[in-house]
């Protein structure tokens, strides 16, 4: 009963009290299902809007904007930045957060290396911590500037492969993602929730699943998607290489052997973009259903993680919500869309 | 003192009377407007339009009393941004009322963009003067820097160290190239000039040498003493700028009334609208349904009757299962701890009002957590003349009486404990010995001396208390005529804990309680026994159960030790008020100003235990009530009554 | 005499006080940390919240009850000093300890559990009666130690 052990014990437990006490108000923010149900059921955007203007903390995110999909898509995304932000500012939440603003610093990478490559400059303002100017001036090769680690190895490896493999946009992508995934992979090494740690796992097998079938359907060469690969515990550089060349009957079997064959969905497998888009959802779903046990923990990272997750899949389901009402989708075709919700 | 009947109300009218009787209602502010849940199919919600028209109106109008809030000189003192005095506007003038806001409304915009355009000026010019301020040795002319058809130039800063290197690497290259030399923090600032057949061997030695040429952020002209005076003189003429758009904002501020009163215009315009969502319609008639109490309705009719006779009032009670809103009301003693049972959640419809018996047991707990005469009296004085002078809302002048009637119970304590701002009285001047003299015929018990009989006291007040809400708990169960659950599970506890103390009375002092006591425990243990378990099937559970419950004791027990509280911080209060005393009086022996030090001394110690002991004797009275009372009977659930009325923000109706 | 008993006696009386003050001070702390996440959202909720803030600081007031019942039974206060052997003076100690030590892990653990009923008020605002049971239910322990104290203290004979 040394003094210091209480002391750490206290620490380690209760560090995120503050943090998780914001959560727990926040939640009620969290979309249910009833509230999908609702919002499916309304007959246009106007209305569909007035339903989310109802949940709380979400009332006012929508006021003054156009109701159009860039503008909608614009809102969200500006939405969850600033939780984020607002979240990151916490010393202790900056891990958790990391992951998160990883996708959108990477997100805009890609969207400034292709923009740079047409000699267009980025037209609407896209979250991210990075500054526009500079990451501008490091592509046309400023000597004196830099950008913080992951970045600039990222972005010299892109652009060579990008020559190297006869100016392929897609290549650009590739080799981005497997930054990302590799820093993703970092971050899960590093974290000391053993449960968030297997979250993140997951999350990274899952990517390269996706990037693999996603391959498949366009056709795309093994050479370049192997750009894409880095070392993990749970997919195999074999397994990974495979996958993409094996014949359609084959691959239920292979990744049943890798232990994923819960995100198949019934039907029998073949190339082909909804099949596919069914797969992400599928993966979505045991994401977001591995997450569900964060709720009721009382102190630790994981409410704040699982939080934070759920609201990136409110806003996914919102952006296909509402681009649907927009399109005039039916509620059939949008309800087959949605993932499922982190409150059922 | 009670939770007031409140009747389910319909009201059917003609399409033309809606208005007008929307008007009325409102006006009453008496009636609770629902949605009717399972109407019959010829009903359909009305469609109202204005909504969102108001909320932008509204929106607009809070902007303009924002921009004001923001630029005016005079910021109001503490007191008054605590209590911001309402404005007061006569009923009728309200309702007429007409302000254009829009002119307001979009000078505050230009106003404000003009602000944020100079703001960024600003910024730029400050940061040109930064950049200005490094480079002012340098004497030459900004505009040279750069390069004509033969030349290029470029200005540096080269550190002390490498300045040497810089010269002989130069010279090696030839002699097409010129620098000029100044001072700065570091070491010099170079001003390099070569022939543009040298540009590209002149970088090379440059970078070699991890030399960056310096960027400007502008063109600039004349040399930096020159710019940097321009840059000084616009920097003061948009500061100038900016002071007349301040002085401009100022004078909407002769509007603020009027914003004030268009603003909470059009919240009660929004709640109208709000409300005409809740009303069910047919081709011909709308239908309004709702809550009120039940002595209003007379009231509510007598108004209807002065608009028309196409309508009628339908009421009926609360039937099973619906939730009627709960309106408390209290005489005007109890109705100031309101608060306490609102903090907790409302009563059901079906249970009786806690406050009655909250108010009682908070006074007094607060009064013996607090127990000392003067600061007592401070806090009645506060709690009783503090609502005289500021201008306070219902709810807020309650909260100072709960305290004022807090600081009397105080007084009462302190005169019973004999403290009186601690032992201060113990050590008046002689002429004054009088006063001592009175203090001590008045204390009942003395606390710091003789412990024992206040703790006693204080758990003998647990034991009234709990026996209280487990009686409260029969009364409500015999109410709603569940008679052997009341006998069964209430009676059967309270005459077993009153015959426990009866015999521990016995057993300690009064022999003769013996006698009587211990037939009474033995037979209510025994009933308990063969009660308790009625709900299990098997008989030999029962019994097990039955003894089981017995454990209970143990739960009573402890919420008995709880109010050991009660004599742990009126002990405590006092004794700080000894220190600060003995601290004063200690001080006060230093030379010359010692009585003004330890005055001061003594002074602030007593205002921190006013607030730290009346936080706690509050919070911790609270808290006795909620934990060990509320539970014995306490169901709570209820949803609070909300009629459709005027809710203003900054005015007051007259 | 250097080592008398009351030196141990006093001990007693400082560790009663003392490691239930600890206790209740990082409890509450706690529990006003999830309190002001809480309120960073929601301003509204800050009387519910401070009254389950204010539940961990029982253990507090008891420590120093029974830091008191020593002081008392000492005659310290009354300014009759009685005398104590030193083996009375380490019975005195030892029937602290129970407030001391059960005082203050109990302080924390209801402090953890108020900061959870406050994450469940900031949901559910409607079941604040049964979010201050919680806690509440911590205290008993608190309780039974501090008879065990109140217990022990009688019994030793000066």
């Amino acid at each position: 009963m040394k003094l210091q052990t209480i002391q750490s014990a206290l620490k380690e437990d209760t560090g995120f009290a503050y943090l998780v006490g914001r959560v727990r108000a926040l939640e009620s923010g969290i979309l249910t299902q009833k509230i999908l149900e609702n919002i499916l059921k309304t007959e246009d955007l106007e209305q569909a809007l007035r339903v989310v203007a109802e949940i709380p903390y979400w009332g006012t995110v929508f006021q003054g904007t156009f109701h159009s999909p860039q503008s909608i898509d614009e809102t969200l995304m500006g939405h969850y930045w600033s939780i984020l932000e607002d979240f990151d500012r916490y010393r202790i939440a900056t891990p958790l957060t990391r992951f998160f603003i990883l996708n959108f610093d990477f997100n805009f990478l890609k969207l400034a290396m292709k923009c740079h490559l047409a000699k267009k400059t980025v037209e609407k303002s896209y979250p991210t911590t990075l500054d526009t100017k500079r990451v501008f001036r490091f592509f046309a090769g400023e000597g004196r500037e830099f950008l913080p680690e992951p970045f600039e190895d990222a972005i010299r490896e892109a652009f060579s492969a990008f020559e190297s493999h006869a100016y392929n946009v897609q290549v650009l992508e590739f080799v981005l993602d497997r930054f990302y995934l590799q820093e993703v992979y970092r971050l899960a090494l590093k974290y000391e929730s053993q449960v968030l740690k297997n979250w993140l796992l997951a999350y990274v097998a899952f990517a390269y699943l996706k990037a693999v079938l996603r391959a498949r359907c366009q056709g795309g060469k093994p050479e370049m998607v192997r750009l894409m690969y880095t070392p993990n515990p749970l997919v195999s550089q074999e397994s990974f290489v495979s996958l993409l060349g094996a014949s359609p009957e084959k691959v239920p079997e292979m990744i049943a052997d890798l232990g994923f064959s819960f995100i198949l969905p019934a039907e029998s497998f073949h190339d082909d973009p909804y099949y596919v888009a069914e797969v992400e959802k599928q993966m979505d779903n045991y994401l977001i259903r591995f997450a569900r046990s964060f709720r009721s923990q009382t102190f630790g990272p994981e409410p704040v993680f699982g939080f934070l997750w759920a609201k990136g899949i409110d806003v996914k389901n919102l952006r296909i919500l509402l681009e649907g009402k927009y399109f005039g989708l039916s509620q059939e075709a949008l309800r087959d869309k949605i993932r499922e919700c982190y409150y059922e | 003192m009670a939770i007031s009947k409140v009747k389910r109300i319909h009201i059917v009218a003609h399409h033309s009377l809606k208005g007008a009787i929307l008007a009325r209602l409102q006006d009453l502010g008496v009636m609770e407007v629902v949605t009717e849940e399972n109407p019959s199919p010829e009903l359909l919600p009305s469609s109202s339009s204005r909504k969102e028209e108001l909320e932008r109106m509204l929106g607009e109008v809070r902007y303009c009393l924002d921009f004001l809030e923001r630029y005016r000189q005079d910021k109001p003192g503490a007191l008054e941004s605590f209590f911001p005095r309402p404005v007061e506007v006569k009923k009728e003038d309200f309702l007429r009322h007409s302000f254009s806001y829009i002119p307001v409304y979009r000078a505050c915009l230009a106003i404000e963009e003009q602000l944020n355009q100079i703001r960024a000026v600003i910024n730029k010019l400050n940061t040109n003067l930064e950049f200005l301020k490094r480079i002012k040795n340098v004497e030459v002319p900004l505009e040279y820097i750069g390069g004509t058809r033969f030349t290029f130039s470029c200005l540096l800063e080269v550190p002390r160290e490498k300045y040497a290197t810089l010269e002989e690497k130069l010279k090696e290259l030839g002699r097409e190239w010129l620098m000029e030399t100044f001072p700065s923090p570091r070491g010099f600032w170079v001003f390099l000039v070569g022939h543009r057949d040298l540009e590209a061997q002149i970088k090379e030695v440059l970078q070699m040498l991890s030399l960056v040429p310096l960027v400007f952020p502008q063109a600039f002209e004349g040399t930096p003493e020159e710019a940097m005076h321009k840059v000084e003189t616009r920097l003061h003429e948009v500061m100038t700028e900016r002071e007349l758009l301040y002085q401009k904002a100022l004078r909407y501020l002769k509007f603020e009334r009027d914003l004030k009163v268009t603003h909470d215009y059009y919240s009660v315009l929004l709640e109208r609208e709000e409300v005409e969502r809740a009303i069910l319609q047919t081709r011909e008639t709308s239908l309004i349904s709702g809550w009120a109490q039940e002595e209003v309705i007379p009231a509510i009719e007598e108004s209807l009757r002065i608009i028309g006779r196409e309508w009628v009032l339908y009421q009926r009670d609360p039937q099973e299962g619906e939730k009627p809103p709960i309106d408390l009301r209290n005489g005007i003693w109890t109705r100031n701890f309101e608060v306490l049972t609102r903090l907790y959640g409302l009563p059901n419809y079906t249970e009786l009002d806690p406050t009655p018996f909250l108010s009682f047991f908070f006074f007094l707990f607060f009064g013996i957590c607090l127990g000392d005469v003067i600061y007592g009296l401070v806090l009645a004085l506060l709690g009783f003349f503090a609502p005289l002078f500021l201008p306070l809302s219902e709810s807020a002048r309650r909260f100072f009486h709960m305290l004022g009637w807090g600081g009397i119970a105080s007084i009462g304590a302190g005169m019973a404990t004999g403290s009186w701002l601690g032992d201060v009285f113990d050590y008046l001047p002689s002429f004054l010995s009088a006063v001592t003299q009175f203090k001590k015929a008045l204390t009942v018990i003395d606390p710091i001396n003789n412990p024992l009989p206040m703790l006693i006291f204080s758990l003998a007040l647990g034991v009234v208390q709990i026996l209280v809400g487990i009686g409260l708990s029969f009364v409500k169960e015999w109410r709603r005529k569940h008679f052997a659950v009341a006998i069964m599970d209430h009676l059967s506890w309270f005459v077993f804990l009153v015959s426990i103390v009866l015999y521990l009375l016995g057993v300690t002092g009064l022999q003769v309680l013996k006698g009587v006591a211990l037939p009474l425990v033995v037979g209510s243990a025994l009933f308990l026994v063969a009660t308790q378990g009625r709900a299990k099937k098997n008989p030999i559970m029962k019994v097990l159960s039955g003894i089981l419950s017995l454990y209970g004791v143990v739960s009573y027990l402890g919420d008995v030790l709880s109010y050991s509280r009660l004599f742990a911080l009126g002990l405590s209060s006092s004794i700080i008020a000894i220190l600060a005393r003995t601290l004063g009086m200690l001080f006060g022996g230093s030379p010359y100003i010692g009585w003004l030090i330890g005055l001061l001394i003594a002074l602030l110690f007593n205002v921190f235990n006013l607030l730290m002991s009346g936080l706690g004797a509050f919070v911790h009275s609270a808290r006795l009530q909620y934990v060990e009372f509320f539970t014995k009977f306490y169901e709570n659930g209820g949803r609070e009554f909300k009629p459709f009325g005027y809710k203003t923000k900054y005015i007051k109706l007259s | 005499m250097l080592v008398d008993g009351l030196v141990f006696a006093l001990l007693g009386s400082a560790l009663a006080i003392g490691l239930a003050g600890i206790g209740s001070a990082l409890g509450v702390g706690i529990a006003g940390e999830a309190g002001a996440g809480v309120m960073t959202e929601d301003p509204g909720k800050f009387g519910q919240v401070l009254l389950l803030q204010a539940l961990p600081g029982t253990q507090g007031i008891y420590g120093l009850l029974a830091g008191f019942w020593v002081l008392i039974k000492l005659g310290l206060f009354g300014g009759t000093p009685v005398a104590v052997t030193v083996a009375q003076g380490m019975q005195i100690m030892f029937a602290c300890l129970p407030i001391a030590i059960v005082g203050l892990l109990s302080g924390i653990s209801q402090g953890k559990t108020a900061a959870a009923s406050i994450g469940l008020i900031a949901r559910r605002p409607e079941e604040t009666g049964k979010a201050i049971i919680l806690p509440a239910m911590v205290e008993t322990y608190a309780v039974l130690s501090l008879l065990a104290t109140i217990l022990l203290l009688n019994s030793i004979k000066l």
